[in-house]
């Protein structure tokens, strides 16, 4: 693949913000625009990131697409695909006595399955937040080593860490129990795998994404190597860095793969993304965590797409830790309430406002399911920020 | 979602460890992933972990990759 | 003006008040060492006539107008933070729920609910910088009461404060004087309060000492109106920041209120730490800051007197009231694209994952 070589000088200092001068913007915005008509007709393109759509909202960069660019928000948030049993799990031991619960702040307010009891609404299932309500040591914590602290501080309890997110997040897991780790800390293994799940995508009916916007971080960590198949299958890649040039060019970059019939897979993140990612990054993760299949909530299980702990590392997994004293039966529990639709809004199978219950019984105020939640969800966006172009169109005195 | 920032390397402490710039102050950052590291380098850090380092010479071709996609070229 | 600095709140305590080195549940019982406590350390401390009486109610001078009456409870977690303390987070929050009404804000009362245990040097501390904030807002706190929970009945120190002040009859200021064309402007830099606390809360570890903005504005306020008579309408922006007033303001009105990202002044520091932790500034909470609408002739002599004053250095006109869309509060990015600015729903927590 080719890549391009500085023709300036090659030692100037990195300047961040370069990625978010609104000049470069502007002139990428006019560039996609071009594109757009040479391609003459309506092309859909998907990204698979929770902090792409985050992005997209922030800048509304959305906004700055002609109205035959359309980025769906794919599998890629990690607070919709993590699977009920996992958040059950997180719920139960946080309630377990002498026991922290540790979490990033995304996770606290999402509803698994098991029931609320004493809620009016009859179909309220728990979350963490709730779990902490009734007692639950449950903490937010910034980083994974911030739970390793937390179990160092307080060797008396068993401190579990809920570990979400996808490749990113799950090599500094690796690492850390690589480098050892005290022996009352246990990780809940929810780490998911991206490229698998893209895959499915293509198999699904009505499947007419032409273009992925790949995760410019977790692609940093596994390479580009690992999307090879889709181009194969006619769908345009790109590695998509978060500044808003960075999406902007990963745009750019599919709709001309668009227009010369040539999909590929692209680098416009080439600045720290390359081809066969991070191989120190990949060594640690290889030697931690080995593919298995997981369940993707309310969508399948999928095969190879989930990190579990290797046998070496067995004696950290919370699953196996605490496999006795867990309710099996509360762990599986029941599917979405009744209506939710969030697995086929997070395949982009449906808008959100195809789902009979978006904005009726399901609010950001009380959600049925992780899509609502979720700020990367994208039935939140669309109820935060899913007003058209016309209704956000400013008139002024 | 996978939150990362660029941040400097003011000074690296051992293998697994560095001081990164932030706001005015430094900041911790682990770095067992990333080889070859000094101060002027640049990191992209998510949650309290470098994932790679942006080397200046790929900093700058990024650049000149985004300005070749804004110069129009006929269709293949 | 100037904030409570650790020396003046590390004094000596008052004699008599340092027999216990913590708060006894006798402190709150209505008995000899309450009246200890109260006369030893809070009369001699918020020191004034109405409350030196120790009467059941103060009997108190009323300079006219109407009456504005505002109260607020405090817990906040750590009791002390850079820049700050719970202590000088109730006064002005009080004081400033008054000043914003376009009130004098003259009388206080200071109501303390304390753990039994509760450290008596860090007590006479918050005493202390209440004291000095109510000071700074030309304010006595002139009645209050103490009680004292059982020992893991409480968390540490709640303190309620109730304010009284008074508007002239001729002042006319809410949400029905807004109009389209009006500039909407801030003091200063947003964000500091609600990443300062989180940076020091369990959990995040974070090197940089914020320091959190928390300030009384009656003075600023005064300062602007002077110049400015005819703002329409002010709220201090706390919890939820500017996104929650913002909304508040154009609920069910038939204008929009637009910001522009690129005028909203953010501290590098909590712009750096945001990021890191995927909060917004305009969702994180302050507690020194006051969004004020003036009419747009007057936004610029209000902008002066704001940066004239010491808590207004860094403020700025940050948007304007919109005849379209109704009832929406609106970011414009630095790309000319528009976002909706959303009420806030939940705590704001770290995202990173």
């Amino acid at each position: 693949m080719p890549e391009v070589r500085a023709t300036r000088d090659p030692q100037a200092p990195f300047e961040p913000h370069t990625y978010k001068d609104p000049s470069l913007v502007a002139d990428l915005q006019r560039r996609i625009g071009e594109l757009a008509v040479e391609i003459g007709r309506p092309v859909k393109l998907m990204h698979i990131c929770g902090t792409h759509e985050h992005e997209m909202g922030r800048y509304a960069l959305r906004d700055l697409l002609p109205a035959s660019v359309d980025v769906l928000a794919g599998p890629g948030c990690p607070v919709c695909v993590c699977d009920n049993e996992y958040i059950n799990m997180a719920i139960q031991l946080s309630l377990r006595p002498n026991t922290i619960l540790t979490s990033f702040g995304d996770m606290l307010a999402v509803p698994g399955s098991i029931p609320l009891e004493g809620e009016r609404r009859g179909d309220v299932r728990m979350s963490l937040l709730d779990a902490r309500a009734r007692g639950g040591d449950v903490r937010a914590v910034y980083s994974v080593f911030d739970a390793k602290r937390i179990a160092e501080q307080n060797p008396d309890k068993q401190v579990v860490f809920f570990s979400v997110g996808f490749e990113t997040t799950v090599v500094a897991v690796a690492a850390m129990l690589k480098r050892g780790v005290p022996d009352n800390l246990s990780v809940i293994e929810a780490n998911y795998y991206t490229p698998p799940a893209t895959r499915l995508l293509p198999t699904l009916d009505g499947f007419d994404i032409e273009g992925f916007i790949l995760p410019g971080h977790a692609v940093t960590i596994t390479g580009l190597r690992v999307y090879e198949e889709l181009p194969a299958l006619g769908i345009a890649c790109a590695s998509g860095g978060f500044e808003p040039v960075d999406v902007l060019a990963s745009v750019a970059s599919l709709l001309e793969q668009v227009r010369d019939g040539a999909p590929t897979v692209s680098n416009p993140y080439q600045r720290l993304v390359k081809y066969d990612g991070n191989e120190r990054a990949k060594a640690e993760l290889n030697e931690v965590f080995e593919l298995a299949p997981i369940r993707w909530r309310g969508i399948a299980e999928i095969p190879l797409s989930g990190y579990k702990l290797r046998e070496p590392y067995w004696h950290a997994s919370a699953a196996r830790r605490f496999a006795g004293q867990l309710d099996e039966v509360a762990l599986r529990g029941a599917e979405h309430p009744k209506g939710c639709r969030c697995a086929e809004v997070t395949l982009g199978q449906i808008r959100p406002d195809e789902c009979g219950v978006f904005g009726t019984l399901c609010t950001p105020d009380s959600p049925y399911g992780p899509c609502m939640v979720s700020h990367e969800g994208t039935c939140r966006a669309w109820y935060t920020y899913g007003m058209h172009k016309e209704q956000l169109r400013v008139e002024t005195v | 979602m996978c939150l990362g920032v660029p941040h400097e390397v003011v000074e690296v402490l051992d293998a697994d460890r560095c001081l990164i710039k932030l706001g005015g102050a430094v900041q911790h950052c682990f770095i067992g992933l990333v080889d070859d590291l000094k101060p002027g380098d640049w990191v992209v850090v998510h949650a309290g972990f470098a994932i790679d380092k942006i080397a200046p010479e790929d900093a700058q071709a990024n650049l000149e990759l985004i300005h070749q996609y804004l110069e129009p070229y006929p269709s293949a | 003006m100037s904030k409570p600095s650790e020396d003046t709140l590390t004094a000596e305590r008052p004699v008599g008040a340092s027999r216990y080195d913590t708060v006894r549940l006798s402190h709150g019982s209505g008995g000899k060492l309450t009246l200890e406590l109260i006369e030893e350390l809070f009369v001699a401390t918020f020191s004034n006539e109405p409350l030196k009486e120790l009467t059941d109610a103060a009997i108190l001078h009323n300079p006219g107008g109407r009456i504005a009456f505002a109260t607020d409870s405090h817990t906040v977690k750590p009791a002390f933070f850079p820049g700050g303390d719970i202590g000088r987070l109730a006064v002005a929050g009080t004081v400033n729920d008054l000043a914003v009404m376009g009130a004098t804000p003259l009388y206080m009362s200071a109501a303390f609910l304390l753990e039994e245990g509760y450290d008596m040097d860090e007590l006479a501390r918050v005493v202390r910088s209440m004291k000095v904030t109510a000071d700074e807002a030309g304010v006595s706190i002139v009645a209050g009461d103490t009680k004292v929970l059982e020992r893991g009945h409480g968390d540490g120190i709640f303190i309620n404060t109730t304010g009284i002040g008074f508007l002239p009859d001729d002042v006319q200021m809410g949400v029905a004087f807004v109009r389209p064309g009006d500039k909407v402007l801030v003091n200063g830099t947003l964000g500091d309060h609600g990443i300062a606390v989180m940076s020091r809360r369990e959990g995040l570890d974070l090197a940089v000492d914020l320091t959190s903005d928390v300030a009384p504005l009656n003075g600023l306020i005064a300062a602007v109106r002077a110049v400015a008579p005819n703002v329409r309408f002010m709220r201090d922006v706390t919890r939820g920041g500017l996104a929650a007033v913002a909304n508040e303001v154009v609920h069910r009105q038939a204008f929009g209120l637009r910001v522009f990202d690129v005028a909203v002044p953010v501290n590098e520091i909590v712009e750096e730490y945001s990021e890191m932790l995927g909060i917004d500034p305009l969702l994180a909470a302050n507690e020194g800051k006051v969004m004020m609408i003036v009419a747009a002739d007057e936004a610029e002599a209000a902008l002066g007197a704001m940066k004239a004053h010491p808590f207004g250095r860094e403020a700025a006109i940050i948007g304007d009231i919109v005849v379209k869309p109704e009832g929406v509060a609106l970011v414009e990015t630095a790309y000319g694209s528009r976002r909706v600015l959303e009420m806030p729903i939940e705590e704001q927590l770290p995202r990173i994952c």
